[in-house]
């Protein structure tokens, strides 16, 4: 809230919310013509902007409260795996006290409810192969159905989850003839079917059905061309993983000792590399708290020992200063935010 | 202590009479001591001796004459005795004897105690006899097979008229629906465009309402998969002598083809066969099922009870008369070709003490053996798999109001007494009884064990069968509409709504698909535009809603029941489930027009049809739901 309220009278300038509104504006609600469908695509980030009137502000209230939802969960598992009062407040604080969560929550709200729902969507894969639970398989797929309407960049993610998927079938106590289609199915059919209708919607009342659909990738698809794409997506990624040893840590141990539990992180980093090799917009900050989101859910030790948790306080609050060290140093955009905000 | 002296004294004298060896009787000792069960029951149970003998080695016992209580079944003038009197306590008047002295029937041992309440209840000392208890039933459906049709065909009627079905519509149904029909064709008449827009968007809300609803008891039903109802130790820990006496339905017609195999299926259920009651219900007319029934020797605990014939002949019509004769505490209803899985009896029974006296009913799971043999047994399963799964303990979870399927439901006998037992006139007798259940402030469960079935493998048949089902919704909801403020009060307003969204809204969703279905089709080939008219605004954007979300929801769900059931070849063909819509859609309009001219008549499903028999390569993945009456 206070983030939102500095940003407010900062002068600087959300450009993807601004977008968002803009988006936002295009929806006539109860419009028979629905000749804008096409163009507001995804559209359920439009149709909020709508209902929040394009006021910026109130965009970023509604970030705050996404970001209590996502905090409070991501505090629950902590808790019920284990974690002792200091190590669930170091983890939280890698989240709370860096500038790229609040940065995308002032500044892209699409993007942020799409991170809200890939937490989600994990948390039910997790389940669904580490509990065997269908009822979580539906939730993922759920959530990966809303997430494709709210940001362009959840495809990559539920590709990746088709492709990934005979890999995990098995482990997730699904075995016998059709089974892995049938857990792609299940695991994909809300986002095809979502992404199938608007289209139909689209090719019905619009001129340009795919108009919506090409705009995702705003600088063009693979910016400066495949391979430079593939190279700068690839060194993003490492910088990113570097700068959270948390996650670092966490990850080489499990592929130490459970290569299986990685499958669902995998598919988080696959889907981010992948979007950010295909151009698709990747908002600063983006992949910072994504990974950290998939360390509390599907890295993160289960139940850890007090020797454990130190170390894990320890990486934290290494984390927390490299954080810091990017932001103040590099002279990116978070760090351009960050000044801006604060009128330094 | 008593009752085992007893117990030695029949088994003594039947060893002495050379009616048993002792190596039996001994075995049959233990048996009856661990379960709790009579001495006599149990070697009738394991075929040691047959009823008959037995009943003979007691009268002489208990020093009666034995009689063939069928030989003296002519009509004899014992006034005051009705039918529920005789069967209540077990005793008949046979005849009356030269010196004008009553002969009366008697199944039990003839305590002071009966004595003085036979001879109080006929005002008269009577001469006692005793007789087979099957003998016994049979010779109470000679005597009182007219009165026993009316108990079981206007029971209900009698003692509840708003309860039941015979009457399609009461006065102020029939007075609102001709005013309103009358309000319809004068407002097409004046102002047809904004009637057409009117009927889109209440079709429009009812749709979303009740897809919304039946997604959001999926959703409650799916987070129910983790919970174990019936623990596996407790289940496993349950002796014989705690089970209580069972009773087993099953009402055929024309079936003779299958009856068979039930012997078979039945014959596998885990609970001790001398607490077993299966009782065949065969139509008085349906000699050949009888005859084949007959042929395949069931076993002891098999009986046959003859449903006396009348209008209207329904299945609930012979589970009445079944519940008559009825001696369990529980009781449980099951066609001819149900593959039950062993334990099921017992997970009823667990749920049951588990619960307290409003729970009157739990509802098993049914699924389809034959799941893979067309495209239609392939819908069918989809679609049961969605139902009992997950909408079933969806609706459970929150309370709601449970309409009953066709077979494997489990009743607290008492419980369903009070309730007066099915509607005859009711062609969903099931789902009514559920709903009955619920508006009486009662409580309908499920449980989770899996009935075999055999779904239906031809299209004509499938129509037939919808349509009643369907026709029975409508009569479910037409009956239970009669007095709402009632059913509000008594059953509170989310049980009101969740049966309005279930029952009526499924035939409403059904009679509107061949429209959303045109326009549909429509949109693809006309301009926006040129629909514009029938879609202004707001109803433009519901039915898209509908379209996209409510189908596309709806479609999902029954892929999830397939794949938590692990019938993963069955997954996609979720994506055929517009089509099979076409399907209910056309037994929608039957039932409806059935409704209208023939409102009881029981359309009967054909079964039998299917060349698959339960090979666990068709229950999906091997282990995993497989139930242990199919495994190898």
């Amino acid at each position: 809230m206070v983030v939102a309220l500095l940003s407010q009278d900062s002068p600087w300038v959300p450009e993807a919310n601004r977008a968002l509104a803009a988006r936002g504006d295009l929806v006539q609600w109860g419009d028979t013509s629905l000749t804008w469908t096409a163009e507001v695509f995804p559209p359920f980030g439009a149709a909020l902007a709508s209902l929040l009137g394009g006021n910026l502000l109130a965009m970023n209230l509604v970030a705050a409260a996404v970001i209590g939802l996502t905090l409070q969960r991501l505090a629950a598992v902590l808790v019920r795996e284990g974690f002792g009062p200091w190590a669930v407040g170091a983890v939280l604080s890698v989240l709370v006290l860096t500038p790229p969560l609040y940065f995308l929550a002032a500044n892209d709200l699409a993007s942020l409810l799409g991170v809200a729902l890939l937490v989600l969507a994990l948390d039910g894969i997790a389940s669904f192969v580490e509990r065997q639970s269908t009822e979580a398989g539906f939730r993922a797929g759920l959530a990966l159905g809303v997430a494709v309407m709210v940001d362009p960049g959840a495809w990559l993610y539920a590709l990746t989850l088709a492709a990934v998927a005979p890999f995990f079938v098995r482990r997730a106590g699904r075995s016998g003839r059709g089974a892995h289609v049938a857990t792609v199915a299940v695991l994909l059919f809300p986002a095809v079917a979502a992404v199938l209708f608007w289209l139909y919607v689209s090719w019905w009342f619009s001129a340009d059905p795919l108009g919506g659909m090409q705009d995702a990738a705003a600088g063009g698809w693979f910016p400066g061309g495949v391979g430079e794409s593939a190279t700068a997506a690839a060194r993003a990624m490492s910088l990113t993983l570097l700068g959270a040893p948390l996650v670092l840590i966490g990850f080489t141990i499990r592929a130490v000792r459970e290569p299986w539990s990685l499958i669902a992180p995998g598919i988080a980093l696959a889907g981010l590399y992948l979007s950010l090799w295909f151009g698709l917009r990747a908002p600063v900050g983006q992949s910072y708290v994504v990974l950290t989101a998939l360390y509390v859910l599907l890295i993160a030790p289960r139940a850890p020992s007090r020797r454990r948790q130190v170390l894990i306080v320890v990486a934290a609050a290494v984390q927390l200063v490299i954080g810091w060290l990017v932001v103040l140093t590099s002279g990116g955009t978070l760090g351009d935010w960050v000044r801006t905000v604060v009128g330094a | 202590m008593r009752r085992h002296q007893q117990d030695r004294r029949i088994g003594d004298y039947l060893v002495d009479r050379g009616l048993v060896t002792r190596s039996t009787l001994d075995a049959a000792e233990q048996v009856a001591r661990e379960t709790g069960g009579y001495i006599g029951e149990v070697l009738v149970s394991i075929g040691a001796v047959d009823s008959e003998s037995l009943t003979r080695a007691l009268a002489d016992l208990w020093g009666l004459p034995y009689v063939v209580a069928g030989r003296a079944a002519a009509a004899l003038d014992a006034g005051g005795v009705d039918v529920g009197t005789v069967l209540e306590q077990r005793w008949l008047p046979l005849e009356r004897r030269s010196d004008g002295t009553l002969v009366v029937a008697l199944v039990d041992e003839p305590t002071p105690a009966r004595r003085a309440a036979v001879a109080a209840a006929l005002g008269e000392e009577p001469f006692l006899v005793l007789a087979d208890r099957w003998e016994f039933q049979q010779a109470v459906l000679d005597r009182y097979g007219p009165e026993l049709r009316d108990r079981a065909s206007l029971g209900l009627w009698g003692r509840s008229p708003a309860h039941s079905a015979r009457t399609v519509l009461v006065r102020w149904q029939s007075v609102a629906l001709v005013v309103g029909l009358v309000l319809l064709v004068l407002a097409t008449v004046l102002a047809p465009r904004e009637v057409v827009v009117t009927l889109s968007v209440v079709v429009g809300l009812a749709f979303l309402i009740g897809t919304g609803f039946k997604f959001w008891a999926s959703l409650r039903g799916a987070r129910m998969e983790h919970v174990t109802r019936t623990d596996p130790a407790v289940l496993a820990a349950l002796p014989d002598h705690e089970l209580p006496r069972y009773t087993v339905l099953v009402p055929v017609y024309k079936e003779a083809n299958i009856v068979a195999h039930l012997i078979g299926n039945l014959g596998a259920l885990d609970y001790p066969a001398h607490l077993l009651e299966v009782l065949i219900l065969v139509e008085e007319d349906d000699t050949e099922t009888r005859a084949a029934a007959e042929a395949a020797s069931p076993p002891a605990h098999f009986r046959f009870i003859t449903v006396p014939a009348g209008a209207p002949q329904t299945k609930p019509k012979a589970c009445n008369v079944g519940l008559e004769f009825a001696t369990g505490e529980f009781l449980v209803i099951f066609d001819a070709e149900d593959k039950p899985e062993p334990d099921q009896l017992k997970k009823a029974v667990l749920a049951f003490r588990e619960a307290g006296e409003e729970l009157v009913c739990v509802q098993a799971a049914l699924n389809y053996f034959n799941a893979d043999e067309n495209p239609l047994t392939r819908m069918f399963t989809l679609e049961y798999s969605f139902w009992f799964d997950y909408m079933l303990p969806g609706l459970e979870y929150g309370r709601f109001a449970i309409p009953l399927g066709g077979t494997s439901n489990h009743f607290r006998v008492s419980g369903l007494r009070r309730l007066g037992g099915w509607d005859p006139f009711n062609v969903t007798e099931d789902a009514d009884l559920g709903i009955r259940a619920a508006a009486e402030g009662l409580r309908v469960g499920v449980i989770d064990s899996t009935t075999f079935e055999e779904a239906n493998t031809s299209y004509p048949n499938f129509v037939r069968q919808r349509s009643r089902w369907i026709k029975g919704y409508m009569q479910t909801t037409l009956v239970h509409l009669r007095n709402p403020f009632r059913l509000v009060r008594v059953a509170g307003l989310r049980q009101t709504l969740s049966f309005l969204f279930l029952v009526g809204g499924t035939p409403a969703t059904f009679l509107a698909v061949p429209v959303l279905y045109a326009l549909f089709l429509a949109s693809l080939l006309l301009d926006p535009e040129q629909l514009a008219f029938l879609f202004p605004g707001w109803v433009l954007w519901l039915s898209m809603f509908n379209l996209g979300v409510g189908s596309a929801l709806m479609i999902y769900v029954s892929m999830m029941g397939a794949f938590k059931r692990r019938r993963y070849g069955l997954v996609l063909w979720g994506a055929a489930n517009p089509l099979y819509w076409v399907l209910h859609s056309i037994a929608a309009y039957k039932g409806l027009w059935q409704l209208v001219t023939k409102p009881h008549y029981w359309e009967k499903t054909a079964h039998g049809l299917t060349g698959v028999t339960s090979d666990p390569a068709d229950l999906g993945d091997p282990g995993a739901h497989v139930p242990a009456a199919v495994r190898p």
